[in-house]
């Protein structure tokens, strides 16, 4: 399985991998890109089975890369991995697509609790 | 917005939950920790908040902390330093204070991408802002200190 880590600090993609590793995931092959533009050229060139994307990004941020995968018919199951959790930002996440919404900082638990539905380790 | 009571309560508990996770540091009070003096290098990271509440948030550590934080957060050995990773590991602290910050914020409410500054003997400054708190810890003999700074009358 292919997981796509994207977020613009190189050590929060390092940490969230760290943490996949952690949570049982380090089976999986990990893949990185620094904003929304590299996530779609990484995308293209291999498809991911699921999407870690930070929200808050340059060139294009973690919202306006999921609401460009779903308008293309792109259905990769996604969540955000994010300092800024609140409820109008979660509920804008699930209306967008996202599966779950995993708040900075977090514990490998947090990432077992949101990753159970969704990929099996 | 809360009380400045309040909002030191937030920030106690989110700048020693971001440590404590991210780098496994339990991170101490401390009111004796000055701000770091005009001589010795140290680093600003910075984010501000624009919408229904306008202002900033600030971690400022000696670049010595710094360098501890990114070894830290990428694994690495502390004596080689790597400023792009130094700038980066600091930005992220700062981005996730300030964000955890932003939500306690009435909505709606923005957080800019973090900024990084270095040096020796600087001050940094939002016009127009007053400085709402400054908390103060301590890890290992070094000082950490978040500010909080207001603009604007939405205070």
């Amino acid at each position: 399985m292919n997981i796509l880590v994207v977020d613009d600090s190189k050590a929060m993609r390092m940490i969230v991998m760290r943490t996949l590793r952690q949570a049982g995931y380090g089976d999986h092959t990990m893949v990185e890109a620094g904003n929304g533009v590299e996530a779609l050229e990484s995308i293209k060139a291999g498809p991911p089975d699921l999407i870690l994307c930070d929200w808050n990004m340059p060139e294009m941020n973690g919202i306006e890369l999921l609401k460009n995968l779903r308008g293309s018919g792109n259905e990769v199951p996604f969540g955000f991995v994010t300092s800024e959790g609140n409820p109008q930002m979660k509920n804008a996440a699930t209306e967008a697509g996202a599966l779950f919404m995993i708040t900075k900082p977090f514990t490998v638990d947090a990432f077992k609790d949101a990753l159970s539905t969704v990929v099996v380790c | 917005m809360n009380s400045v009571e309040t909002i030191d309560t937030q920030i106690v508990d989110i700048t020693r939950t971001v440590f404590e996770s991210m780098l496994g540091w339990n991170i101490t009070d401390s009111e004796a920790a000055g701000e770091a003096d005009g001589t010795e290098p140290h680093m600003t990271g910075l984010v501000t908040v624009t919408g229904n509440w306008e202002g900033a948030v600030s971690l400022v550590v000696s670049r010595k902390l710094a360098v501890q934080i990114a070894a830290a957060m990428f694994g690495s050995d502390p004596t080689c330093e790597v400023e792009e990773e130094i700038c980066d590991a600091l930005g992220e602290m700062a981005n996730m204070i300030g964000g955890n910050f932003k939500s306690t914020l009435e909505p709606p409410v923005q957080l800019s991408l973090p900024s990084v500054t270095k040096g020796v003997g600087y001050e940094t400054f939002i016009p127009g802002s007053t400085k709402i708190i400054s908390v103060h810890f301590e890890h290992e003999g070094e000082a950490i200190v978040v500010t909080i700074v207001s603009r604007g009358s939405s205070d």
